[in-house]
């Protein structure tokens, strides 16, 4: 029961990083129907970020969250502008063209720039952990969520009390009526992108403390963002948060009592079966929490 | 000066002209109607004039100022809305959210307290129906809504299109005498685009026949009643 519970644990908590991405990812596609497939390097980016600060500084890595989260959102805004928006009247082959071309020259730039190895923060806490009820807590992981958490209830807040926030979820619904509104579109664009990338590198800042920092890491969070971005149907924000979790669940538990090296094979079998029996998403179809 | 004055417009979508040199005015406070069958290129010349789909020649004045390079989102602070055709509501949105949407723009956000008691007092059934999804209103309310969430905006040219579009006889009613009560209280201009024609000509100041892209006739509302094509082609007599 407790190596049950211990799995769920880690589960969930590594669900929060990848409820991040995946926010990101399907808030850019609901806003801009774009698919964004550098998202995974936008989390690289955040991650090696905030490792050189912390390195350069010598402080712990999260002293550069909200820094890393400004710059990140500056970052996605200015891309969009100049970039991407020059894609969103084609078609979905030059966005997915763009994006991953994108995707290709970040990764190499980390490797040219920092080099092939696995890097590591030093963190007095990496291996300190909470012992509850049987199950072992680790504390960065812990600490992680807790950042997942706030940012979710951050996005949320801005999502639904907020004019700006009201504004992107009109134009996500219909971009028409949106702009007859008053409502920029370009300016949502902007935003949309903005928001996704910062939510992508946020995620990174988080793993710094107990994840390894190379360049093809985002190569693996991208993916899962993917796979939990359908399973909550795409655009649908409170179904990407709900698969990201099941999705960190489903991986702990195949890697407790199937295998550890197999973990990834839990994640695609549950994707393959909600393709398969929900196509239209765990909760609903387009949808905004 | 009118309010809203378009000449020799050509519309289209690409290298297809399908609206073709047509002009028409709306007066401050009146209410000029446009009407024509399936196809005419009514909703072309309206996106047109509101810049969803810019024109390809010809101009468009707004209360004398030149608006055809403007971006759709600058309608609504020029104080032009439009009722979009098939209501353009935000459906997973409550409709209290799609009402606030209609006051984005600052200058009708600062107003919006008072207009929201307005469209209240318009259409009380939005009260009772404003913490529900707005896709989940019926028909007619969803017109309503769309409607109010055009008034909002405290526009001065309020454009519909096709409001009376699958409603029931008695709705369309409804509709039309709120459309006549608002340009009566808020004294605005009102473009209303329709097929159905004596009904929307009861209600009109002006009237324009658009077909297959021309503007055949305008004058009266009287007159167009009266004239021998205008019933033939449309009131089947």
């Amino acid at each position: 029961m407790s190596t049950f519970l211990q799995a769920m644990t880690n589960g969930v908590l590594i669900g929060g990083v990848y409820a991040l991405v995946a926010v990101g990812l399907t808030l850019i596609f609901g806003v801009m129907n774009t698919v964004n497939f550098a998202q995974g390097e936008f989390l690289m980016l955040g991650m090696f970020t905030t490792l050189m600060l912390a390195e350069t500084a010598r402080v712990d890595p999260y002293v550069f969250l909200v820094l890393v989260a400004v710059a990140f959102f500056v970052f996605g805004f200015l891309l969009e502008k100049y970039l991407i928006h020059r894609t969103i009247d084609r078609g979905h082959e030059t966005q997915i063209l763009l994006t991953l071309g994108l995707s290709v020259l970040f990764k190499s730039l980390a490797l040219v720039i920092w080099g092939p190895n696995f890097r590591s923060a030093v963190v007095s806490y990496r291996l300190k952990s909470l012992y509850v009820g049987g199950v072992l807590i680790s504390y960065p992981r812990l600490l992680s969520f807790g950042v997942a958490v706030v940012v979710m209830l951050a996005l949320w807040f801005f999502l639904n009390r907020t004019e700006l926030g009201r504004a992107m979820r009109a134009s996500a619904v219909n971009r028409k009526s949106a702009a007859l509104m008053g409502i920029n579109p370009d300016l949502m664009y902007g935003l949309a992108f903005g928001i996704g990338i910062m939510l992508a590198a946020v995620g990174g800042v988080s793993l710094v403390p107990f994840y390894y920092v190379f360049p093809d890491v985002g190569a693996f969070f991208g993916t899962i963002a993917f796979v939990v971005v359908v399973l909550g149907g795409l655009g649908d924000i409170l179904g990407a948060v709900v698969g990201a979790l099941l999705i960190g669940v489903v991986e702990a538990l195949t890697a407790q009592y199937v295998a550890l090296d197999l973990s990834h094979l839990g994640v695609f079998l549950a994707f393959i079966l909600v393709l398969l029996f929900r196509p239209q998403g765990l909760i609903r179809g387009k949808g905004w929490a | 000066m009118s309010l809203l004055e378009v000449e020799s417009l050509c519309a289209g979508y690409g290298d297809l002209t399908i609206v073709w040199d047509v002009s028409l005015k709306v007066e401050e406070g009146e209410i000029a109607v446009l009407l024509g069958g399936n196809g005419a290129g009514k909703t072309t010349l309206i996106e047109s004039i509101v810049g969803i789909n810019p024109p390809q020649k010809g101009s468009i004045r707004f209360k004398g100022e030149e608006i055809q390079r403007r971006g759709v989102h600058r309608m609504a602070e020029l104080g032009i809305t439009l009722v979009p055709q098939g209501r353009g509501l935000f459906g997973s949105m409550s409709v209290l959210e799609n009402l606030y949407l209609g006051s984005y723009a600052p200058i009708p956000r600062a107003k919006r307290a008072e207009s929201l008691e307005y469209v209240y007092s318009l259409f009380p059934i939005l009260r009772e129906r404003k913490t529900q999804k707005a896709g989940s209103l019926s028909g007619g309310e969803q017109q309503m809504l769309a409607i109010g969430r055009a008034i909002m905006s405290d526009p001065q040219l309020l454009i519909l299109d096709e409001p009376s579009l699958g409603l029931a006889p008695r709705l369309v009613e409804t509709v039309f005498r709120s459309i006549v009560e608002i340009r009566r209280q808020k004294k605005i201009g009102v473009l209303l685009v329709e097929q159905n024609l004596r009904q929307a000509l009861s209600v009109a100041d002006r009237g324009y026949v658009l077909e297959s892209g021309r503007m055949v006739l305008e004058g009266r509302p009287e007159d167009l009643e009266a004239n021998e094509h205008v019933k033939r082609a449309y009131l089947g007599c």
